[in-house]
């Protein structure tokens, strides 16, 4: 009787819930944000001369997509944000930055040789992931999304860092 | 905030209780109403921009409901986290204090120790042996009475707390015993949160002295150090008066309240390995003479000390995430008593050394969908001594037992990503024990995230609680006697869960209840030689809902409303059971003081509604009002926080348990608790 007068209550709340604007939960738009806001600190090599966009690209699944998607066309270092996913990289083209999803961790040192020929910054928020050699990984460190470096990992594909990037850091591995 | 929860308190009988509910849910739902509306969600990114924001910017994980970090919307079980900020801004003294505001959560403080219930179980004489109480993930319940210290015994300066994980609801699917009405996980702070040495002291009512010295940082080569000491000590109340007691120095214990503690912290990580070590020592004058001691006497005393040392390495990436745990536990119990032997005071004696190591291996791994994890956990406390003698006048010795037992735990779970907004976690643990054999306790939880804001959690688990060593092998041969063929509690729980997220800053929880305690472990008379014994003798239900509404503003203020109903009862007798409050409400509003620059006031209320005492005699409710005044870099690195504690002075009792009888065999009916008192306290890093 008790839990059915609970579930009663439940089910009538439970369209109000539909009021809630289905938005993404506030640790994958601050992930979509560091995407964002990391490059403006890195120095990247250049792509080649066709490519005109800064691409982010995606590869595996993560509510990241979605919310990269909705920045779709603001400016970054001068240039429009294109958004791409697929699960071969090769399909994708002029990648700036790579992240790659926790999904991926049984396929990532092909995705990360992949990555360092092109000079493509690798970015992930699966764990261990700077120490398996990518190159940001955002952790989570006192309820707070911080990132770890790896500079070697960076300099083998001719990235490097800035130093304000290096002195926010939580953690720089040599 | 607090008027409306004082409104809600009032209620006590059950169709008044229902009535209540019904008022609040509605009550709730116009306040979900109109706050969605005015934080209607905005679909753009978050408006951070520069890095130092985004890395200032809180979000919620958990380790201890699945032994790894996970989303606390991702988590097999209700989950409270309570940060350093809350502590600092709650103004509490102890951790018995800081549970006191986690919804659903009650205290009892016999003046001797603190004791926390919830889900209206917390049986009278229980020493929170039904909560697992970690470190640092270390476990902390000691080898012989697997007591909690769950108030001013924890051995951690609350200034040292980073985080205090609560996962509701059986954990012994991870943890094996105690984990049976909630885990609670303190983590402690790093050395680079403190980045340089930190002196803090605070002085209160009835001539209470804290001070602290902590120093911490992160060398160059990564080596992150935290090494800190601490002392307390308050004269208590020079007064306690006793009713029941009159024929003694008119009921008045004189000086009586006393009590004083010093612990000390060392931690040292590096890489993938940290190390602990912490310690305390804690003495308290007890006034209230249970055990049929002599009152008004001075010689009553509890003495405990905890001994951690310990090494955890971690690692991540690699075939498996690696985690190996090690420890070795000291826990040294004296009780003095005061006892009448037919005219002649003797001054008997307790004495309790409980020592184990222990040893946690689990591994976690992602294949496809899944998250696995698999562990094994040995636990030998090779000392479980308990001695009771007479000291003096004339020497006599009553027990002297030692025993040791190895415990044994295997456990597996799965982390199953059935569809991107469908988890289904399940695991299930093996304990073997020397004294009663094996015990087997699943856990499976179904997450759903219809939105991307709305988390609803449908739970089925079992735990147990072993028999500990006291219940096993306690016997003087005069009062009480030993029952080697106790079998583990068992408890049988489903829970159901929505939390409502809504905008960036709200955020509603509806939970609710079923729970089924089979076998619980009492300590009743053989009626053939009149001893005291343990039986597994009662079968007990408890069900209840849980309802609380939290916001949170980049502005500095937050609030928090919470209401939880529970009924709880003995299936033998269909009887409530004792100490159980049918109600617990708590209201808390911080806001930052206009004018002044990280300047906060923090109000607080606390209500649960009456209690039965151990005679079954009811002990009347009280709503409980603290405020706190809180100024951040008053001057550069001196924090200054001022709190009045029970600011209405209301006059309240706890239940009192069986064993608060005294040499005249008078009872106590309920324990005076404290009126208005007062706290100032400074903090200055340098």
């Amino acid at each position: 009787m008790f839990f059915l007068k609970m579930l009663m209550v439940l089910l009538l709340l439970f369209p109000l819930s539909a009021l809630a604007a289905d938005e993404q939960p506030l640790e994958y738009r601050i992930k979509a944000n560091y995407l964002l806001t990391l490059p403006l600190f890195i120095e990247l090599p250049s792509q080649p001369s066709s490519c005109t966009a800064f691409s982010v690209c995606v590869i595996g699944d993560t509510p990241l997509t979605e919310l990269l998607e909705a920045s779709k066309g603001k400016r970054i270092k001068g240039r429009p944000l294109v958004v791409m996913k697929s699960r071969e990289p090769d399909r994708m083209n002029c990648c700036h930055i790579l992240f790659i999803a926790s999904s991926e961790q049984y396929r990532l040192q092909k995705l990360l040789a992949w990555a360092n020929q092109r000079g493509i910054l690798t970015i992930s928020d699966m764990r261990g992931f700077v120490k398996q050699g990518g190159m940001i990984n955002l952790v989570m460190v006192n309820n707070k999304i911080s990132f770890d470096l790896n500079q070697a990992a960076a300099r083998s594909a001719s990235i490097s860092f800035g130093t304000q990037l290096l002195r926010l850091a939580n953690d720089v591995s040599n | 905030m607090i008027l409306l929860a004082d409104t809600h308190m009032q209620s006590a009988g059950k169709g008044a209780s229902m009535k209540k509910m019904s008022q609040i849910f509605v009550g709730l739902c116009a306040l979900l109403l109109s706050v969605s509306s005015i934080f209607a969600a905005d679909k753009e990114l978050l408006a951070l921009s520069s890095l130092d924001q985004l890395l200032s910017t809180e979000v919620t994980t958990v380790t201890s409901a699945s032994k790894y970090q996970q989303a606390i919307t991702d988590a097999p079980a209700a989950v409270t986290i309570i940060t350093s900020d809350d502590i600092l801004k709650g103004g509490y003294r102890n951790l018995a204090e800081v549970l006191n505001s986690v919804r659903g959560f009650y205290t009892l403080y016999d003046r001797s120790y603190h004791f926390v219930g919830m889900r209206g179980f917390s049986p009278l004489g229980d020493y929170n042996t039904r909560m697992l109480l970690l470190v640092d993930g270390y476990r902390l319940n000691d080898a012989v009475f697997e007591q909690a210290p769950l108030g001013s015994d924890f051995p951690v300066d609350l200034d040292l707390i980073d985080r205090i994980e609560i996962i509701r609801g059986p954990g012994s699917s991870l943890y094996g015993t105690n984990a049976f009405m909630a885990v609670i996980n303190v983590i402690t702070k790093e050395g680079k949160q403190l980045h340089g040495g930190e002196l803090a002291t605070s002085g209160g009512s009835y001539n209470a002295w804290t001070g602290r010295l902590t120093g911490g940082g992160k060398t160059a080569n990564g080596i992150d150090l935290l090494l800190s000491g601490s002392y307390r000590d308050s004269a208590g109340k020079q007064r306690l008066w006793f009713p029941e007691y009159a024929a003694t120095n008119g009921g008045i214990a004189q000086g009586l309240d006393g009590e004083n503690s010093g612990d000390l912290l060392a931690k040292a990580s590096w890489k993938d390995i940290s190390f602990i070590v912490l310690h305390q020592t804690r003495d308290k004058i007890v006034p209230t003479a249970p055990y049929e001691a002599i009152f008004n006497d001075p010689a009553f005393k509890t003495s405990d000390r905890h001994t951690l040392a310990g090494i955890l390495y971690n690692r991540h990436g690699g075939f498996a995430d690696l985690n190996l745990r090690l420890s070795y536990n000291r826990y040294e119990y004296d009780g003095d008593y005061p006892l009448d032997y037919s005219g002649v005071r003797t001054l008997n004696r307790d004495t309790v050394v409980g020592e184990w190591v222990a040893s946690d291996l689990f591994a976690s791994k992602n294949i496809g969908n899944h998250l696995l994890t698999a562990g094994m956990e040995h636990r030998w406390q090779f000392t479980q001594q308990q001695r009771n003698f007479d000291a003096t006048p004339v020497p006599y010795v009553y027990l002297d037992d030692n025993h040791r037992s190895l415990v044994q735990g295997y456990y597996l779970q799965d982390e199953y990503h059935l569809l991107p907004n469908l988890i289904l976690n399940a695991g299930v643990r093996v304990d073997s024990y020397d004294s009663f054999g094996t015990t087997a306790n699943p856990r499976a939880a179904l997450i759903w995230k219809p939105h991307d804001n709305t988390v609803l959690r449908l739970g089925y688990g079992e735990a147990f609680r072993a028999p500990n060593a006291y219940e096993l092998y306690y016997g003087d041969g005069f009062t009480a006697k030993a029952n080697h063929g106790l079998k583990p509690e068992k408890l049988r729980s489903f829970e159901l869960g929505w939390d409502q997220f809504i905008g960036n800053n709200i955020q509603t929880t509806v939970a609710g209840f079923y729970t089924r305690i089979s076998d619980l472990l009492m300590q009743t008379t053989d009626p053939s030689d009149g001893l005291m014994v343990f039986t597994n003798k009662s079968n007990i239900e408890s069900k209840g809902v849980e309802l609380q509404l939290e916001g949170k503003w980049e502005n500095g203020v937050s609030g928090r409303l919470s209401y939880s109903y529970q009924d709880t009862r003995n299936l033998d007798t269909n009887q409530t059971l004792e100490n159980a409050p049918r109600t617990v409400a708590k209201a808390a509003l911080t806001v930052p003081l206009p004018l002044l620059k990280h300047h906060f006031a923090t109000i607080e209320g606390c209500y649960g509604s009456s209690r039965l005492n151990a005679a079954r005699e009811s002990i009347a409710g009280a709503a409980i009002v603290n405020l706190t005044l809180l100024s951040r870099d008053l001057v550069k690195g001196l924090d200054l926080s001022a709190s009045l504690y029970n600011l209405f002075d209301t006059r309240y009792s706890m239940p009192a348990g069986h064993e608060q009888v005294n040499s005249l065999g008078e009872s106590l009916q309920g324990i005076r608790q404290d009126g208005i008192s007062f706290r100032i306290k400074a903090t200055w890093r340098f």
